[in-house]
C-alpha cells in the first residue's frame, strides 16, 4: 500500500511540474478536433439526421485524449530506468504488485484529469455539460484509462528507450484509435473492417464513452451494446493489469 | 539485537549467451564469510564478477546456484525481509532529479515503511550538512552533494548492511572524505556491515578486509596489512630496453622470478638485494628502477597479473617467470 501511494503521487507531481507536457497533451487533441471537425463537417452526413461531424468527432477526441495520456504516462517508467530511480525502488521492501499499481494509478489519474479538462469544451460540440454527464463519464475514464495505462506499462517495461517506445506505440495506438469508430461510424464501414475491429479493444472503449455522452445510467444499463462493451473494457483492464504484474515480476532489464 | 553476519557459499552465476555473445560465467563457486560490523571491499577489474556479486547481494539479481545467508535468513526465500535490512548506494544515481532533496528522502522513507519520517529526515540532513539544501531540486546539486543525498537515502531506514557500488567515483578527495566520515559516524552508533567496491586503493586500505576477485573467482580475502605482508619484503619494478633479456638475467644472477606488467618488469623480493650490485649488473639497459614496500595494488598485480585500474590482460608476449 505504501508503495502504491508513494509511486502514484510521484507520477502526478512530476506531471504537474512539466507545464509543456500539460499544455502539449491538451492542445494537440483540441487542434485535431477543431481542424478535422471543420474540414469534414461539410461532407459528413449522419444517416438519420443525427449529429454533425464536429459533434460526432467529439467523443472520439475525448477518447483519444484519454488513451494517449494513459499510454504515454508509462514513458516515465523508461525514464526512471534510464535515470536510475527504478533500481532503488526494485531493491526496496515492496511487492512488485505495489510497484505496478502505483504506476497504473498515477497514470490513470493523469489521463482522467486530462479527459475531464477536455470535457469542459463539450458544450462547443453541442453536448450539454451537466453534473450527471461528468458523474457518468469520470468512472468510465478511470476504467478505460487504467486498462490502457497497464497496456502501456507492459510495452514500456521491455522497451530500451523512449524513442523506441514512441515508435512502437504510435504504430499500435493510432490504428487502434482510427479503427475504433472515433473518426467514422464503424456500422457503415466494409464488412472486413468491421470484423477486424471486433478484436480492437479501443472500439469497445469508444462505444462506452460515446453512449455515455448521451444516455443516462439506467438507459445505459438496459443497452446490450453498452453492457457488452463495458464488459469487454473491464476484461481488458484485468488482462492488461495481470500482464503488467507478470512482466514486472520477471527480471528487470539490467 | 544479535550480531549479523553474511555467509556466501558456492555462489556461481552465468549470463546466458545470445546470438551476439557467448554465455559467460561471471562468478565461479564463491564462498566467503562476512563478519558482523566489518567493512569489506571487493577489488577487481571490469569483468571480474564484482558487479554481479554486488547485484546478487543487493537482491537485484537472484542467485543461480549456491546460497547466501544473511543472519538466519536466506537471500532467495526471505528476500523481502532481507531488503528491510539493506541500504544501497548504486553506481549510477538513483535519485529523482526533478524532485527536491527532501521529497526524494520522504519517498524513500515511505517505501521502507518508516513512521517518524520527519524527525528521521531532519536528523540525517542535519548531520550530513545538507540542511540548507533540502528544498533544492536534486538535479541542481553538485556531484558530491548528490552522492551525500544518496547515502542519506540509503541510511534512512537504518539498515544493518550498507552496500556501496563504486560510491565515490567521480568525486574529488574532499567530497570523498566527507562521504566516508558520514559512514564512520553511523558506524560509531551501531553495528553496520559495509560492503563496497572501489577502484581507489586508499579507500580499500581503510577497510577491515579486502576480497580480490579475478575472472569470477575469489583470489584471496584478508586484512590489507596482512595481504601486503604476505607479499614479501619489497617490490622492485624495472623499466628499460630488452625486458625479456633483463628478466632472464635477474633469474640467473639473483634467483628472482619476474613478470611483465604494463610494459615494466616487476618482481617481489623476499630477501634484500644490493642496489649497487644491481646497477653494476644491468647498467644502461635499465632506464629506471623503483623499490617499494608492497601496496594493495602490488598484491593485486601478484594475484592477477594486471593493475587494478587497467582494462583486460596486460601481459604482452606472455609473462616471463612467475605470475601467470
Amino acid at each position: 500500500m505504501r508503495a502504491i501511494s508513494v509511486l502514484a503521487r510521484r507520477e502526478v507531481v512530476r506531471y504537474f511540474r512539466q507545464p509543456s507536457r500539460l499544455v502539449g497533451s491538451l492542445a494537440q487533441p483540441l487542434l485535431f478536433w477543431l481542424f478535422l471537425g471543420a474540414g469534414f463537417s461539410g461532407s459528413f452526413r449522419s444517416a438519420d439526421g443525427g449529429p454533425g461531424y464536429t459533434e460526432f468527432l467529439y467523443p472520439g477526441i475525448l477518447l483519444m485524449m484519454l488513451l494517449f495520456a494513459a499510454v504515454y504516462s508509462t514513458i516515465t517508467l523508461i525514464e526512471d530506468r534510464t535515470a536510475g530511480f527504478l533500481q532503488g525502488v526494485l531493491v526496496a521492501p515492496v511487492s512488485r504488485l505495489g510497484v505496478v499499481l502505483g504506476k497504473l494509478i498515477g497514470g490513470t489519474a493523469i489521463a482522467t484529469f486530462q479527459a475531464t479538462v477536455f470535457l469542459l469544451v463539450a458544450p462547443a460540440a453541442g453536448i450539454a455539460l451537466t453534473g450527471q454527464l461528468a458523474a457518468t463519464l469520470i468512472p468510465l475514464f478511470l476504467l478505460v484509462g487504467m486498462g490502457f495505462t497497464a497496456f502501456g506499462f507492459v510495452i514500456a517495461w521491455s522497451s530500451e528507450s523512449v524513442s523506441g517506445y514512441h515508435a512502437v506505440m504510435s504504430v499500435v495506438m493510432i490504428p487502434m484509435w482510427m479503427l475504433s469508430g472515433a473518426l467514422f461510424p464503424m456500422e457503415s464501414s466494409s464488412p472486413w473492417l468491421a470484423a477486424v475491429t471486433a478484436l480492437n479493444p479501443v472500439r469497445y472503449a469508444m462505444v462506452v464513452v460515446r453512449k455515455a455522452c448521451y444516455e443516462s445510467v439506467p438507459d445505459l444499463m438496459r443497452d446490450p451494446d453498452f453492457v457488452l462493451s463495458l464488459a469487454v473494457t473491464a476484461a481488458w483492464l484485468i488482462l492488461t493489469t495481470a500482464a503488467a504484474v507478470y512482466v514486472a515480476s520477471r527480471r528487470p532489464k539490467a | 539485537m544479535a550480531a549479523l553476519a553474511i555467509e556466501i557459499s558456492n555462489l556461481s552465476h552465468t549470463y546466458p549467451g545470445s546470438r551476439r555473445s557467448d554465455a559467460r560465467q561471471a562468478l565461479k563457486e564463491i564462498s566467503l564469510q562476512i563478519r558482523p560490523g566489518e567493512r569489506l571491499v571487493f577489488l577487481g577489474p571490469n569483468g571480474s564478477g564484482k558487479t554481479t556479486l554486488m547485484r546478487i547481494l543487493m537482491t537485484s539479481l537472484p542467485p543461480q546456484s549456491g546460497t547466501v545467508r544473511v543472519g538466519d535468513l536466506d537471500l532467495v526465500r526471505d528476500v523481502s525481509r532481507i531488503r528491510r535490512q539493506l541500504g544501497v548506494v548504486f553506481q549510477r544515481p538513483a535519485l529523482d532529479g526533478s524532485m527536491t532533496v527532501v521529497e526524494n528522502l520522504r519517498a524513500a522513507a515511505r517505501l521502507y515503511g518508516i513512521t517518524d519520517i520527519k524527525n528521521r529526515i531532519d536528523s540525517y540532513l542535519g548531520r550530513s550538512g545538507l540542511e540548507g539544501r533540502r528544498r533544492d531540486l536534486v538535479k541542481n546539486l553538485s556531484g558530491g552533494l548528490a552522492r551525500r543525498v544518496e547515502l542519506v537515502k540509503a541510511l534512512l531506514p537504518k539498515p544493518r548492511i550498507l552496500i556501496l557500488d563504486e560510491p565515490t567515483s567521480g568525486l574529488d578527495p574532499v567530497a570523498r572524505r566527507g562521504f566516508w566520515e558520514q559512514i564512520e559516524a553511523e558506524r560509531e552508533e551501531r553495528e553496520l556491515i559495509v560492503l563496497v567496491t572501489t577502484h581507489l586503493m586508499d579507500e580499500a586500505e581503510q577497510c577491515d578486509r579486502v576480497a580480490i576477485l579475478h575472472r569470477g573467482e575469489l583470489m584471496t580475502c584478508g586484512e590489507p596489512g596482512q595481504l601486503r605482508a604476505e607479499m614479501g619484503a619489497e617490490v622492485l619494478v624495472l623499466e628499460g630496453e630488452d625486458l625479456k633479456g633483463l628478466a632472464q638475467e635477474m633469474k640467473e644472477k639473483f634467483q628472482v622470478d619476474c613478470s611483465l606488467v604494463d610494459g615494466a618488469l616487476r618482481m617481489t623480493l623476499s630477501q634484500e638485494i644490493s642496489l649497487d650490485q644491481l646497477r653494476r649488473q644491468l647498467g644502461s639497459r635499465m632506464r629506471s628502477l623503483t623499490l617499494s614496500h608492497p601496496s594493495l595494488d602490488d598484491v593485486f598485480v601478484e594475484l592477477t597479473g594486471q593493475h587494478l585500474g587497467s582494462q583486460g590482460s596486460l601481459s604482452q608476449d606472455g609473462l616471463v617467470g612467475s605470475g601467470d
